[in-house]
């Protein structure tokens, strides 16, 4: 009581007997506070901040910065106990000095490293510091009291001068783990309290929510990531310590991919540059031998149990920052000669696209397109003629088919990998039920695309055998006469498409069964297949891989992975389905991979050669004179034989591509 | 004749103009395909090329952070970590806020370009406690001229400017304390009556309400949305919420969600309820704040002299220079707001009038130091 009665109240009259009177109000000021708080708030807030404190809206305007001063603390934070700093008091961390009065007097900025109390609800005290976290950290490449300050500053001071430098990775702890739900630790706790009620003393809520939070990071990926990307994104900060841009290298990179896409397993900055039992304070130079990122220790590093324990030691030169815009490194030019292949692939193709677009737009056309067309509508309506014009027999569209859906299926689940930092990437991923399911539907795919392909080539050799064994052509014949093969004679006909689509020859060459174009797009085929089946296989067996080469070639077989994917996804989403889908003749869908058959005006434009060979077969029309192309027999692969009928002219080799009377 | 020729024409032209759109069609479709594909390809080498020859850029989302929280700030609607949870707090401030009142697109004095929404700068010992104010009273609350006795106040949507009932929270608060309030006073009419008390110690859960669970139910649980609906699915309330709802009216698991939320909700009375108290009978309140803004804007307008200072007479012309004290409201005498009408219980309304901080307020306002009791300091 004599405390109380002698706490003094400022008063400028100083009256005694009114300063008498305003301790005594205090003292009652101070028994009626506590009366009128909620129950929660008196049992957390022992020290009576919250009476004020509570309030979210208590703040002010910092006048000397125009920043606004939030005064205001969760309450709900120490009632429902939501971090470990529910065990202490306000004045463990502000200066019991500057705040006993109001108005307080200037409250300096918390020193994280001062010593505190731990309360229990045992009223047991235990005394506690993070200043041997403080020394970890001035012993690393983080030292708060240099590099952290200075990074501080070379941000724009988002820290006030004075203020603990832990806040530039640390907010205020919570148990709560990202994602969790209160519910989901109720019902442990439950169980928990069936045997450690109060009886026996045990907080097991507190215990219970503090090893929880613990037993997972507090951050998922994509948080440690934007944590460090604070400093190590930030220009200013990466010109003063000559950084590289390891965020956007790691981002880049298999395992930043990965993160982007919401993966929890794949490794994050913490994996990495914190090695195994150590603490995430100590961050080491790449130059000394503590830290996991030295070259000495770098491959057990990748291979710790939790991350690739079975790979071998060289996997760690696999690149884990990709970057390959500095440094001409082996990387760089695979990418330097896709750039090119792509180029001069899907180059002509777009040319050719286009030119044939704007052919259409002029409203230019081939003199004999009509005649052929009229000449093809009297050939399919006999049983004979359709047989005859038919481009794909029914084995073949579903091998088509098969192809189709297992390359839409790898595009769909394998470029939201390539484009992660997209919205849309995520988003599709989601879609298809996360990435882990996106890895294994895409694995699954590229099997099966790889068994269709080994299965169209049995097909073409089954063919082969059948035609030599029906025809006794030789081998090579044999070969040389498959319907896909390119000859002189398709390379003599570009050169005549290319002079019709740039005005310089009046008629188009008339095609067989399959013109160049589509013949490059079969091969197209053949080479994007092995080539993505290969490094596919090579990074799906990542570990066998790694114990046979360097892991070098993990990132070479990414890389040409991603790069020939994306050249046939130019090829066939772009120019496939304009020719099949989107072209004027064959708008809304070609219906040669439904029926077989291509319709009478596109067989009329674009392969006038097997109208003519049909027409000569039927004995109508014009006879056949053209040169054959790669042994155009009918819709067989390698030429399944057709019914007997009169023998084609001997073509004349003189005459080779000479364009017919209708040209 | 000419019938039969002007027919042949007709038909003729039909089909030279059926033709003819046709063939406009196809060829700009194949326009469009020309350009689709030449633009593919632009894309296509676009990409390659910065692939190659430019660093990849980091993301957006891993840039942007907040380092200090701007007076603009509190005008924007969704600021990460302010008000909305975000992956990274403002630096600069260490304690979680997340939770914020919205800015208040219909009130003419923090948007006119005069004061901010945090407008208590002048004295310093006692801005924050004002500030905090506004998050629940409309300025002339406190700074409007009025006649004594109780000014004519209702609440008002912040965003919308309408008059609205009570926030859902103090109604779940009175609510709370109305029923316990009618089962007081039954059981002293039972008592006096001499009839049997039935034996509270009996029952797992005290009881609650003097209403049905079902009517309980029906008359909490649409509150108890509207609460989380503004502050937002967290926490504990949205915890109770979940209880409440999957749960039958009276069962164990739903007693125990309302006792929990009983305790619960005096506690989350903080001021935020996307409402603010202000004077006037409600309607008159947008027509008033309009006329007030398009002041403010002829005033900002106005070049210096008489002009502008008769217009800041117009707009200030209620408002007084120095506001009430606090005990103007906070006094069991006064009668500033009639706070029964404005939806608060008679215990909240004892409190709010015997409130003590009112005091010690008015004496820092006026001079005074006020030191924490050392047994306060000290704790347990």
């Amino acid at each position: 009581m004599t405390r109380i009665i002698s706490v003094l109240v400022k008063d400028r009259t100083g009256d005694r007997l009114r300063r008498l009177q305003r301790g005594l109000c205090c003292a009652a000021l101070a028994a009626l506070a506590m009366m009128g708080l909620p129950a929660g708030a008196r049992a957390d807030d022992t020290e009576g901040c919250l009476m004020c404190h509570r309030y979210a809206g208590l703040t002010a305007v910092d006048p000397k910065t125009d920043h606004i001063r939030l005064y205001g603390v969760d309450p709900d934070y120490y009632r429902h106990e939501l971090g470990p700093h529910v065990r202490l008091k306000c004045t463990d961390c502000h200066d019991r000095e500057a705040v006993s009065t109001v108005p307080h007097k200037p409250v300096q900025p918390v020193d994280c490293t001062r010593q505190c109390h731990l309360r229990s609800p045992q009223r047991t005290e235990q005394l506690f510091s993070h200043s041997r976290i403080a020394s970890m950290l001035k012993a690393s490449v983080h030292d708060p009291g240099m590099t952290l300050a200075q990074s501080n500053r070379l941000l724009g001071s988002p820290l006030r001068e004075g203020q603990s430098t832990c806040l530039l990775c640390h907010d205020e702890p919570r148990f709560l783990p990202p994602g969790h739900s209160w519910a989901d630790s109720e019902a442990p706790i439950e169980r928990c309290n069936v045997c450690h009620d109060e009886s026996m003393g045990v907080d097991t809520r507190y215990f219970y929510r503090h090893v929880e939070a613990r037993s997972a990071s507090a951050r998922n990926n994509q948080d440690t990531v934007r944590v460090c990307a604070l400093c190590h994104a930030n220009d200013a900060v990466r010109k003063q310590y000559e950084l590289p841009d390891s965020i956007a290298s790691y981002l880049n990179s298999f395992h930043g991919k990965a993160t982007l896409l919401g993966s929890q397993e794949t490794a994050d900055c913490l994996d990495c540059h914190v090695g195994p039992m150590q603490n995430v304070h100590m961050v080491m130079r790449h130059a000394d031998a503590r830290a996991p990122t030295h070259p000495g220790r770098l491959e057990d590093t990748c291979r710790t149990p939790r991350c690739h324990p079975a790979a071998g030691a060289r996997i760690s030169s696999a690149a884990v920052h990709l970057d390959l815009a500095t440094g001409r490194s082996v990387e760089w030019v695979i990418a330097l000669l896709f750039i090119f292949l792509i180029l001069f692939t899907f180059g002509p193709s777009v040319m050719l696209t286009a030119l044939k677009m704007l052919h259409v737009v002029v409203g230019r056309h081939d003199p004999g397109d009509h005649d052929r067309a009229h000449r093809a509508e009297r050939i399919v309506v006999q049983p004979r003629g359709r047989k005859l014009l038919e481009r794909f027999n029914p084995h073949q569209r579903a091998q088509h088919w098969v192809l189709a859906i297992t390359f839409a299926t790898l595009v769909l689940t394998g470029f939201p990998m390539k484009f992660a930092d997209r919205a849309w990437a995520a988003w599709l991923v989601n879609l298809i039920g996360g990435l882990t399911v996106a890895r294994v539907v895409h694995r699954v795919a590229g099997v099966t695309l790889i068994v269709a392909m080994l299965y169209h080539i049995g097909y073409i050799i089954r063919t082969l055998v059948r035609s030599k064994r029906r025809e006794g052509k030789s081998w090579f014949r044999a070969v040389y006469e498959l319907p896909m093969m390119i000859t002189f004679a398709d390379l003599k006909q570009m050169g005549q498409m290319m002079a019709y689509l740039l005005f310089l020859r009046r008629t188009r060459p008339q095609f067989d069964r399959f013109n160049l174009e589509e013949k490059f797009e079969y091969i197209g085929v053949f080479w994007g297949t092995f080539l993505l089946g290969f490094t596919g296989a090579l990074m799906w067996a990542n570990a066998w891989t790694s114990q046979h080469f360097p892991g070098r070639l993990l990132t070479i077989a990414t890389l040409v992975h991603t790069m020939e994917a994306l050249l046939a996804l130019l090829h066939v989403g772009v120019v496939h389905m304009i020719s099949v889908i989107f072209a004027p003749g064959v708008f809304p869908i070609s219906p040669a991979m439904f029926t077989g058959r291509t319709p009478t005006e596109e067989i009329a434009e674009a392969h006038g050669a097997m109208l003519a060979r049909a027409e000569a077969a039927m004995g109508v029309g014009e006879h056949y004179d053209s040169p054959p192309s790669g042994g155009d027999r009918g819709s067989g692969a390698g030429g399944q034989a057709p019914p007997p009928d009169p023998q084609p002219p001997t073509p004349d080799p003189a005459k080779g591509g000479k364009e017919d009377s209708h040209g | 004749m000419v019938k039969r020729v002007l027919r042949q024409i007709e038909v003729k032209l039909a089909k030279l103009s059926w033709a003819a759109i046709r063939t406009t069609t196809v060829r700009l479709w194949a326009a469009a395909i020309l350009v689709v594909v030449v633009w593919a390809g632009a894309v296509a080498v676009r990409y390659l090329v910065r692939q190659v020859f430019q660093p990849a850029p980091v993301p957006q989302k891993f840039l942007a952070w907040q380092g200090h929280i701007e007076a603009d700030d509190l005008r924007q609607p969704d600021v990460p970590g302010l008000n909305a949870p975000s992956q990274r707090a403002p630096l600069g401030h260490y304690h979680t806020v997340e939770s914020w009142y919205q800015p208040e697109p219909r009130n003419a004095c923090t948007l006119s370009g005069c004061h901010g929404p945090l407008p208590h700068e002048k004295i310093a010992t006692v801005r924050a406690f004002a500030n905090f104010h506004t998050t629940f009273l409309n300025c002339l609350t406190c700074h409007g001229e009025y006649d004594a006795g109780p000014i004519p106040a209702c609440w008002v949507n912040t965003q919308s400017g309408e008059a609205q009932d009570p926030p859902p929270l103090l109604q779940i608060i009175s609510y709370f304390q109305e029923q316990q309030a009618e089962l007081r006073k039954r059981a002293e009419s039972a008592d006096a009556a001499g009839q049997p008390q039935p034996d509270a110690g009996a029952a797992l859960f005290p009881p609650l309400f003097a209403d049905t669970p079902r009517q309980a139910n029906d008359k909490v649980l649409p509150l108890l949305r509207e609460v989380i609906a503004l502050t937002g699915p967290r926490g504990v309330l949205n915890y109770l919420l979940l209880q409440i709802q999957t749960s039958q009216p009276g069962s164990p698991v739903w007693k125990h969600a309302m006792a929990q939320l009983a305790s619960e909700a005096p506690s989350h009375a903080r001021g935020q309820y996307g409402a603010k108290i202000a004077p006037g009978g409600g309607d008159d309140y947008l027509d008033a704040n309009d006329a007030l803004a398009k002041l403010a804007r002829q005033y900002l307008k106005a070049s210096q002299g008489g002009d502008r200072s008769r217009l800041y007479g117009q707009i200030h012309k209620s408002v007084m220079s120095q506001p009430h004290d606090c005990v103007t409201c906070h006094d069991t005498q006064a009668h500033r707001l009639d706070f029964a009408k404005l939806g608060y219980s008679p215990q909240r309304e004892n409190d709010l009038r015997n409130l003590e901080q009112a005091r010690v307020g008015d004496m820092v306002r006026h001079g005074g130091v006020w030191r924490m009791p050392a047994m306060m300091m000290e704790g347990p």
